[in-house]
């Protein structure tokens, strides 16, 4: 595998009222990361069709080691920039580290930053992840397009997996609904699902390009 | 609650100035309000009386219904075979994107409280899917007609 399998995804929820302050913030926080010459690939998502996160903000980083997340760019200034831009606008919901999970998914791992991204949430039943991951498997030949799944290492309950979908358009996104579906034998196993959609962030990115764009 | 129907995915997919509209929202909206959700819905004929574009009443019911993760295809086949007996408009939509699966809407437009409260004997769903069922809402709707974009209130 050309890079490494973790990724970490963070979430905010702006604080009410506050949207244009909290826009402001980010990208002065991203603009910390650019000139402090980070070489981490930053990923950042609005939440749009969503029933509890609509508007929050996702940020990701892909295809890590563990060496690699273990060491972020100037981790004490990157806090205090944080404390200055991010944390009086925003409230931190959660922030992950999954692992990448080739033999079920259909791509790198490093999701192709495409305007759009169908990102749905898959939480099972104690002690089924090893079942649902075999489900998977036996349908990954069958997947047409990217499709990245992710299984949650630390930061929440667990089992916990994440697929994401990047498409160019929300009508792709919809045109392949009938491929959301998870495996009929995974129908015991899953606790609990959830279908959001993300819209890239294409003034706030870090050493990504949106695609489409040069 | 903002709301629009009858969409193609590709029409859905080109709304006009997206960022011109957020520019507004941002402006106008934001300040104000705190938005709670966004979802695609995908209107069921097979399982409605109507179009899937409600007509505007003044008044609806808005029943939400979340299922049990994998109870989506009998509860479709349920309803499907009480679809003859739907005499008003009775609209079923399935929820694409948006939110925890799987999850349904039933909009009946209706001219006022008392249509509603007359018809509140067919609220029930069908026997069939009471295993099937998580949780059901039922919510009454007021169309705000000074704030209709190409949508002439009934009269």
């Amino acid at each position: 595998m050309p890079y490494g399998p973790y990724a970490r995804i963070s979430i905010l929820r702006p604080h009410d009222g506050d949207t244009v302050d909290f826009e402001a913030g980010s990208v002065r926080h991203i603009e910390w990361h650019r000139q402090a010459k980070d070489t981490w690939p930053w990923y950042v998502y609005s939440v749009w069709a969503s029933t509890e996160r609509q508007r929050w903000v996702m940020y990701a980083t892909f295809g890590h080691t563990a060496a690699s997340l273990n060491n972020p760019v100037s981790p004490v200034e990157d806090e205090k920039d944080n404390i200055l831009n991010i944390q009086p606008h925003a409230q931190f919901q959660g922030n992950w580290v999954y692992e990448f999970l080739p033999a079920v998914s259909r791509g790198n791992g490093v999701p192709t930053p495409t305007l759009r991204a169908e990102y749905t949430t898959v939480e099972l039943n104690a002690g089924a992840g090893d079942a649902f991951e075999a489900a998977l498997g036996l349908q990954q030949l069958t997947l047409q397009k990217e499709t990245l799944w992710y299984r949650l290492v630390v930061g929440g309950n667990v089992p916990r997996y994440v697929r994401l979908r990047p498409r160019a358009s929300l009508a792709a996104i919809l045109d392949e609904r009938e491929d959301q579906a998870l495996p009929g034998t995974s129908r015991g196993l899953v606790a609990k699902m959830s279908v959001e959609t993300l819209n890239l962030r294409p003034n706030m990115l870090v050493n990504v390009t949106p695609e489409g764009q040069p | 609650m903002y709301a629009t129907f009858g969409h193609t995915a590709a029409s859905l997919s080109n709304p006009v100035s997206p960022a011109e509209d957020e520019q507004n929202n941002v402006l106008n909206v934001l300040p104000h309000a705190q938005f709670m959700n966004n979802g695609v819905y995908e209107f069921l004929p097979a399982l409605s009386h109507g179009n899937g574009v409600p007509t505007p009443t003044p008044r609806a019911e808005y029943t939400t219904v979340v299922l049990i993760y994998g109870a989506g295809k009998p509860f479709e086949t349920a309803l499907a075979l009480e679809q003859p007996k739907l005499h008003g408009e009775t609209l079923w939509y399935r929820m694409v994107l948006g939110g925890d699966t799987p999850c349904y809407v039933r909009i009946r437009p209706r001219e006022n409280l008392g249509a509603i409260l007359d018809e509140r004997a067919d609220q029930a769903l069908p026997d069939k899917v009471t295993g099937l069922v998580m949780k059901m809402t039922v919510e009454t709707l007021n169309l705000r007609p000074n704030m209709l974009v190409n949508v002439n209130p009934e009269r």
